[in-house]
């Protein structure tokens, strides 16, 4: 484990707030020695958040200034931007563009002394260049497809994404571009999909560079755009929802093995996060009877065939991922368990959604947020751990409540049912935090 | 460190280069039209707000579903007004000189209908006037005898992407009088390229034109 695990990486701010507080007390109390106290500090990094959250609030200060004064500088040109001649508004719209960027590009990467406003001016700056494509498109009379502006406006911050590597401005590649592919996928529904492939490929380097926020952007758009892609090719919803069950397995799958390497260990959680939220959302969505009612409609009609190539190859890769996390399980005694209920979520998800019946649909997102609850009750008692116990109690709560909401049954055995729910819910409660008492302190 | 000032400006140059010939890909060889429209929404205007347009042409007798792209040709009459000639969900593979080709979505929205009702006699009551669009108060202040039912009705219409348009403060006033004095002599000038993509140019209330 290198230094980071063991204190200062993986602990929050406020943690450090009152661990800080805390130490003094400890000191003047004998609990620790200084010598104790100053290993504590350097393990926490103590005094360096201390001279970090000064400087975070200087640069908020910053941050916060500079856009009341852009706000008022924007307001003035606004009122009277009429009147100004199109060469002195060319000319405007220029200078700003390159006031942020070569202020933004000065301060990150050649004085160095103000490194995170110096990167914000930069993705700044990306905003300004897609302010400027919408005001040249009014100033000339420019028209055409809205999304052709979102187009122009990702090449924009693609470049200066990869002249400076920042990963915020991958980010916004990231939005624009996928903004622009649902215009161009909506007019072009059957093409083929190349999207995933080229923002993937484009994000590679900022990969490599370990830039968490990029892994996030092109993930969530490429994971966004297979489903969208399939839906507008075959013109039916359940192939969307198809690809969404199986990107979010793969996407918990490729979270778990990303977390076992010490550099992308962080990417793994994100990973992880948005694989699960998927699911969740996902079955939530799905769980609703009018809904998987709606999937049903026109079933096996597709209009295109395209969409099987990316989602066969999603496929592909979940089986490759899942077959490695399978062989190699985590290490973490609660992510072991939880992998498996996930894996049994995405199946469920998926083979609800290909049987096409409402039922089908509706029973398979209940089962599969109801794997993830028990699993989430089975891991919080065996590791001791409350968020877990809690939320698997309300995802199991949910699954209850939905079902008792959706079907017509006799007022009384919901009230029954409802009222035992509680009791359980409370006795549940009650009989885990003694377990945690019990048992010792709490992991969280 | 020259390697990244390098790149840095490469990347700057070539945004300024798109900037730059993005007024290249104005397309000046469509047509330009004067299509009649009305103004829906002239309180909000006064509040502020820009001009929100409904066309005559875009009218659907059909209910076709919504989002669907669809070309509408339009004919010239003998007073100078435009009247569709034809609606499809196919680009038509030709089209007379004199006509042109606009192309759109279907949209649906509802509309809101007031009606004025005043009290006959007891328990009575009929209908005198009836006002439709959006209004805070369609009839202004009512009498004691007086009351407003209301309802909405669906309505289809195509989409051309130039029901909307902004207003220059300076002219806002001068727009506003003009529409109230003359609400049916207002019509949007609209380019329409080859393709059928339509923008809005500017718009004239009786002779005086407003161009932006």
């Amino acid at each position: 484990m290198g230094e980071k695990d063991s204190g200062s990486g993986l602990v929050s701010p406020a943690f450090r707030t009152t661990l800080r507080r805390e130490l003094d007390v400890w000191l003047k109390e004998g609990v620790v020695d200084s010598d104790q106290s100053a290993a504590i500090q350097k393990r926490y990094a103590l005094n360096e958040e201390n001279r970090k959250s000064g400087g975070m609030v200087v640069q908020a200060l910053y941050l916060i200034g500079a856009c009341l004064i852009g706000g008022g500088a924007i307001s003035f040109v606004a009122s009277r931007w009429e009147e100004i001649p199109i060469p002195l508004k060319m000319a405007l719209l220029f200078s700003t563009l390159l006031a942020f960027e070569v202020a933004g590009f000065y301060l990150w990467k050649v004085s160095g002394s103000r490194r995170k406003l110096g990167e914000a001016l930069v993705v700044l700056g990306g905003l300004v260049f897609g302010a400027n494509v919408v005001l040249i498109a009014q100033i000339f009379n420019l028209h055409g497809e809205p999304y052709g502006a979102f187009g122009i406006w990702a090449i924009g911050t693609g470049v200066i994404a990869y002249a400076t590597m920042s990963g915020p401005c991958m980010v916004l590649t990231c939005i624009t571009s996928f903004v622009w592919f649902v215009g161009h996928t909506e007019g072009n529904p059957h093409a083929f999909c190349w999207y995933p492939l080229v923002i993937g490929a484009a994000g590679l380097p900022f990969l490599k560079r370990h830039s968490t926020s990029a892994f996030a952007g092109v993930i969530l758009a490429a994971g966004a755009a297979i489903p969208l892609c399939a839906a507008f090719d075959s013109g039916e919803a359940w192939p969307a929802v198809l690809a969404v069950s199986v990107i979010a397995t793969l996407l918990y799958g490729l979270g778990l093995r990303l977390e076992r390497l010490e550099s992308a260990r962080v990417m793994g959680v994100i990973a992880r996060i948005i694989g699960m939220a998927g699911i969740l959302l996902l079955a939530y969505i799905k769980s609703f009877r009018e809904v998987a009612a709606e999937l049903t409609e026109r079933p096996w009609q597709s209009t295109g065939l395209l969409w099987t190539v990316p989602l066969g190859l999603v496929f592909l890769a979940a089986i490759a991922v899942w077959t490695s996390v399978i062989r190699t399980p985590p290490d973490r005694d609660d992510l072991r368990h939880r992998s498996k209920a996930v894996l049994l979520a995405g199946v469920l998800l998926a083979s609800g959604t290909l049987t096409m019946q409402p039922v089908g649909i509706s029973l398979g997102a209940h089962l599969a947020v109801a794997a993830i609850g028990v699993s989430l009750l089975y891991t919080a008692v065996k590791v001791q751990r409350r968020t877990s116990f809690w939320t698997g109690l309300l995802l199991l709560a949910w699954v209850i409540f939905q079902n008792f909401i959706q079907w017509d049954t006799n007022l009384l055995l919901k009230s029954m049912v409802f009222i035992l729910c509680g009791i359980g819910v409370i006795l549940g409660g009650i009989r885990f935090e003694r377990h945690l008492k019990k048992g010792g302190t709490d992991n969280d | 460190m020259i390697r990244r000032y390098f790149w840095f400006a490469a990347a700057l140059i070539a945004q300024i280069g798109i900037l730059a010939a993005l007024p290249l890909g104005r397309d000046e060889s469509g047509k330009r039209i004067w299509l009649s429209a009305k103004v829906t929404n002239l309180r909000d205007v006064m509040r502020g707000s820009g001009i929100r347009l409904d066309y005559d042409v875009a009218r659907l007798n059909v209910s076709q579903r919504r989002g669907e792209t669809v070309y509408v040709t339009l004919s010239m009459q003998s007073d100078s007004t435009w009247t569709v000639e034809e609606t499809s969900r196919k680009k038509p593979q030709e089209l007379a000189a004199e006509n042109v080709l606009i192309r759109g979505k279907t949209a649906h929205r509802r509309v809101p209908i007031h009606v004025l009702l005043r009290e006959k006699s007891a328990g009575e009551w009929v209908a005198d006037s009836v006002a439709i669009g959006h209004a805070e108060k369609p009839f202004g202040r009512l009498g004691k005898d007086e009351t407003v039912a209301w309802a909405s009705a669906g309505k289809a219409y195509v989409d051309f992407g130039i029901g909307y348009c902004d207003v220059p403060e300076r002219q806002r006033e001068r727009i506003i009088e003009d529409i109230r004095k003359h609400p049916e002599d207002f019509a949007a000038l609209v380019q329409v390229d080859p393709e059928g993509r339509a923008s809005l140019l500017g718009f004239r209330v009786q002779e005086r034109e407003f161009r932006f």
